[in-house]
């Protein structure tokens, strides 16, 4: 069985429909890129697969589990301990530090305090950003920025890493060390779902998925 | 259409926050409407020069118990002579019964007050129609005031001048004021004409005893004499030094009088002969001291009234400021359609004013429904008149002008946010976070008045509550029966009947029942508070010394019908056997062990000698909102003579009916046939009495109720206006496996400690503002810790449930959304 699985995902909003009747499934550690133009609904997908939203009909099975008639509590659990997420605009807390920002999903983890400070140096290191660990988001560069996101998505070490076109507000050289940090991530073991426009990244990903209109092509696997 | 339509539009988007904010508006602009009523019908009235002043005192002569007496008018004289400047403004003050002709109704007895000198006018009581009489005695012109009760009775003539008052034959006077409603005078029966006493017969005050007086003067000056046994002096209460003072030098001046025997009889009647010195007492405990209690209550109205004012313009705008963020669309889209910052604006102002002028109507009926109860209940039925002008062209220029202002102010403010909102380069962010700590800090001053509002109401209602339970004691069952002469009835003579014998009445009114008891009305004027020194008999031990103690003359009966009771020790049994009370207790330091079998000398006369057989509970028996005065309690048997009474006070089980029939039966018997009875349970009359303390407890309640609300509403607005300007972070805390709980302990935790900001300021201000409730606060000081913890946790719940309100979208709502819509 799948790690995660789709069945006949939709989501509307008024006067328009995002996603029409996605069926897909991901399996654990497994790397997969999500292509599509702007508009496609590749954010509206990564949002409902990772319990950010609700679809409008279908439903998202988890470790085979069906999240559709979970309770709030529940989902919430769900997404601190296996998804971890990263945004095409960081959406990092502008009001608080890098160490801080990192540490934000281990407010809810349950892990204790003492072992936070730990965690978070950890993951900072492995992006490389430990001596930032005071700096604020407004004194980083975009990819900085962007890794300090990674650090934090990683750092309450979830099962599946679901990223919303990280590279899109970068240049092309932090954009590929971007992209070589998931690689190095997914060697690890770690499952990632990437959602990029851009066809060379999505070459590096073990399956392509493809989205138009809100449907999934014919030629996805 | 469509343009009232646009108007209404911001409103009736939100229909229910309007409404409450329309309500709060309508209240706070009545109650300002009715203070700026009160100033310039009440205040602003005084004339100049004249400075209201706190109370009066009363100088007297004293008995050679320490009792004060009224004095002799000779003695009137030499104190006069002798203390001069020092009693600064005073009047001599006499009451009588004189036979008069009024209008076309044949000549009978009226009482008549004299007194000098414009006195209520400096008191800064306000005339209710006409003028006071002329002060200057070369200008006199034989003028009067009238009563309210007795003008009304009159048919209350538009002119108070059509009444014609004839004394004998010659002497027509006219009568050029009448007096503000329940308004009676100073003493036990209600003063029917006020006149200067230069207006009287100028023999009649001068007790002219030369052997050229021509006979017939020389009589009308005996029965004169005679029929006004009761001098004092008011004087105008400067301050407690003063008065000091003047009372040590009052005490210094001999009042003996020399024999005044005349062929025709003694001059000096009964009862005046041994007054030889001066007694000062500070006020007529019959009378409060109006003027201050107005005063006071007239500054409490003002903060009320300033205080929801100011509270509604804070929460309309955190209501306006809440819905910016969502209007931003609608005025982006005009202004980039070429609509400039001074049209929006204009948009604004007139949405505002419309919603301010549909406020102002209703606001002015119920300021002049809230003004003609006002001028039926103390503190300001004597200060203010009944009815008010009907509105002229300036109060309609200046309601428009408040309008205006007001919608000025309130547009201000939104078009201050709105300019930075559509600034290209500040933005948005930045525009929300002014917009926030401007939220934050409006609606901390909402908490802070809130939280002294919430806490003063308290401090009301418990009053309130405390007064009416501790002076109701006996409930229903304690009816209180006092006969007097009939409204009708000018030839009845009160005095007289009030010698009634009351054990003869009592005896026939129950045989042998032991609850029932005759006593001096209930916060009775002739309640006696005097300065007595006390010594304390060496073989007996215990501290003396010099104590401000009041007295009181009781049956054993009256106490007990009233449900006072003995804490300690038994009921007196001879004429030199005192109570005290727990209050006295307290004064000296002493336990009741302690205090039992103690002997005290009064004035250091031997004949004066006094044992302590009991202590009774604490009971304020001159006012009940005030606490009980340390007080020696002379029984029945102690006291020197009966005092003058006209009431019974009765507990038991009899029918009303029945009761009343037993009362009328005994008084026939005694000839007094021609008194009407009036009957009223212990409870009634601690009700009339707290009646306009009820009502303003209603009011202070409901403003603060109102302010509470307005707080509460404005945390809702500055909760929701921070919501809208997280919705990103919260998005953000949601993804990572926040549980909304966890963000609405977040935000409530951020709340809170904006409200312990605003209870810290509160209690500050509370303490700036403890001379203004002293009053309340005196009495209820072993109550203050509960009532502020009470307090605190109200206004901790309704924050609470504000912020929780305001957070519930919360729970409905996806972390993609919350992202999405930062």
């Amino acid at each position: 069985m799948s790690f995660i699985e789709c069945h006949n995902l939709s989501k509307d909003y008024p006067g328009q429909s995002a996603l029409d009747k996605i069926s897909v499934h991901l399996n654990q550690g497994e790397f997969v890129a999500l292509e599509g133009v702007s508009g496609s609904g590749k954010s509206t997908l990564l949002a409902l697969i990772g319990l950010l939203d609700r679809p409008t009909r279908g439903d998202v099975f988890i470790d085979g589990c069906s999240t559709h008639k979970l309770g709030l509590g529940r989902r919430c659990r769900l997404r601190n301990r296996y998804f971890g997420f990263v945004f095409q605009q960081f959406h990092l807390i502008g009001d608080l530090n890098v160490a801080e920002n990192v540490a934000l999903p281990l407010r809810y983890s349950g892990l204790p305090r003492h072992q936070w400070r730990n965690r978070v140096m950890e993951y900072l290191d492995k992006v490389g950003l430990a001596d930032r660990e005071n700096a604020y988001p407004g004194e980083l560069s975009g990819g900085q920025q962007q890794r300090v996101a990674i650090a934090r998505a990683l750092v309450a070490e979830p099962r599946f890493l679901l990223a919303d076109e990280p590279t899109g507000n970068l240049d092309s050289h932090t954009a590929r060390q971007i992209i070589v940090l998931f690689q190095t991530l997914h060697q690890e073991g770690m499952g990632l779902l990437m959602a990029t426009h851009n066809p060379d990244y999505a070459a590096l990903a073990q399956r392509r998925l493809r989205l138009l209109d809100g449907r999934l092509q014919p030629n996805t696997p | 259409m469509t343009k009232w339509r646009c108007l209404l539009r911001p409103w009736s988007s939100f229909p229910l926050q309007s409404l409450f904010q329309w309500i709060a508006l309508l209240l706070s602009l009545a109650l300002l409407d009715l203070l700026l009523h009160i100033l310039l019908y009440g205040h602003f009235q005084l004339p100049s020069g004249v400075i209201p002043r706190a109370g009066y005192y009363t100088l007297g002569a004293a008995d050679s118990r320490g009792a004060m007496t009224p004095m002799a008018l000779l003695q009137v004289q030499m104190l006069e002579d002798r203390l001069g400047s020092q009693l600064g403004n005073h009047s001599l003050y006499a009451e009588l019964d004189i036979q008069l002709q009024v209008g076309k109704t044949p000549a009978s007895q009226y009482r008549v007050a004299v007194l000098q000198q414009n006195f209520y006018h400096h008191l800064g009581l306000r005339i209710h129609r006409g003028r006071f009489f002329s002060s200057n005695p070369g200008q006199l012109n034989q003028e009067l005031m009238i009563s309210h009760a007795l003008w009304n009775r009159l048919g209350h003539p538009e002119d108070p001048s059509t009444i014609h008052v004839r004394l004998g034959k010659q002497n027509e006077w006219t009568v050029v004021g009448v007096l503000p409603p329940h308004f009676t005078g100073f003493g036990v029966q209600p003063v029917d004409f006020w006149l200067p006493p230069t207006l009287l017969p100028d023999g009649l005050l001068r007790l002219n005893t030369s052997s050229d007086t021509e006979p017939e003067l020389m009589q009308l000056t005996l029965r004169f004499a005679k029929r006004v046994p009761y001098y004092h002096l008011l004087g105008i209460l400067e301050n407690s030094e003063n008065l000091a003072t003047l009372m040590q030098q009052a005490q210094a001046v001999d009042l003996a009088l020399p024999p005044m025997m005349t062929s025709h009889g003694p001059v000096i009647i009964n009862g005046l002969e041994e007054n030889n010195r001066a007694l000062l007492s500070p006020g007529l405990n019959t009378s409060p001291k109006l003027w201050e209690k107005t005063r006071h209550y007239t500054q409490l109205l003002a903060v009320v009234a300033l205080d929801l004012l100011v509270l509604s313009s804070f929460s309309l705008l955190l209501f306006l400021l809440e819905q910016l963020p969502v209007r931003q669309d609608e005025f982006r889209l005009r202004h980039i359609f070429g609509a400039t910052l001074g049209k929006l604006g204009w948009q604004i102002f007139r949405e505002n004013l419309g919603f301010v002028l549909s406020v102002l109507p209703l606001a002015w009926l119920l300021s002049r429904l809230l003004f003609a109860q006002l001028a039926e209940i103390t503190p300001f039925s004597h200060f203010i008149p009944e009815r008010l002008q009907p509105p002229g062209p300036a109060l309609l220029a200046w309601s428009a002008l408040v309008a205006l202002l007001l919608a000025a102010l309130l547009t201000a403010l939104p078009l201050w946010a709105l300019s930075k909102r559509l600034r290209p380069r500040s933005g948005q962010n930045s525009a929300d976070i002014t917009e926030g700590y401007l939220a934050s800090l409006f609606n901390s001053l909402q908490l802070t008045t809130a939280t002294a509002a919430l806490f003063i109401a308290l401090l009301f209602a418990f009053n309130l509550y405390r007064i009416s339970t501790n002076s109701n004691k006996g409930g229903e069952q304690v009816h209180l029966l006092n006969w007097q002469c009939a409204d009708e009835d000018k030839n009845c003579d009160l005095l007289e009947l009030m010698a009634l014998n009351n054990e003869q009445i009592l005896s026939q009114l129950a045989p042998g029942a032991e609850a029932a008891g005759t006593g001096e009305p209930l916060f009775s004027p002739l309640l006696d508070q005097r300065d007595i020194r006390l010594e304390p008999m060496m073989k007996t031990g215990g501290g003396g010394g010099r104590y401000q103690l009041a007295s009181a003359h009781f049956d054993r009966g009256w106490l007990q019908a009233l449900n006072i009771r003995l804490s300690a020790g038994r009921w007196p049994q001879l004429s030199s056997e005192i109570l005290v009370n727990n209050a006295f207790l307290r004064l000296q330091g002493l336990s009741a062990d302690q205090i039992l079998g103690r002997q005290y000398r009064q004035n250091g006369a031997r004949q004066f000698t006094y044992r302590v057989t009991g202590v009774l509970e604490d009971y304020s028996l001159e006012d009940p909102r005030k606490p009980a005065l340390p007080r020696i309690i002379f029984t029945e048997t102690a006291s020197s003579g009966t005092p003058l009474r006209n009431e019974i006070a009765w507990k038991g089980n009899m029918e009303e009916k029945e009761l009343l029939r037993r009362l009328r039966q005994a008084l026939n018997q005694q000839g007094a046939d021609r008194l009407t009875i009036r009957h009223e349970t212990l409870a009634m009359r601690v009700h009339k009495r707290l009646s306009g303390e009820q009502h303003y407890a209603w009011l202070i309640g409901g403003s603060s109720i109102l302010t509470l609300f307005l707080a509460l509403a404005g945390l809702y607005a500055s909760t929701r206006h921070s919501l809208k300007r997280q919705n990103r972070v919260l998005g953000i805390h949601l993804a990572y496996g926040a549980h909304p709980t966890h963000l609405a302990v977040l935000v409530i935790s951020q709340r809170m400690l904006m409200l312990a900001g605003a209870i810290l300021v509160a209690f500050f201000v509370l303490g700036m503002m403890a001379p203004l409730i002293d009053n309340w606060l005196l009495p209820l000081r072993p109550w203050l810790l509960p009532l502020l913890a009470a307090g605190l946790l109200l206004i901790l719940t309704g924050a609470i449930l504000a912020t929780v309100l305001a957070l519930r979208s919360l729970w409905h709502r996806e972390p993609m959304e919350l992202i999405r819509d930062g």
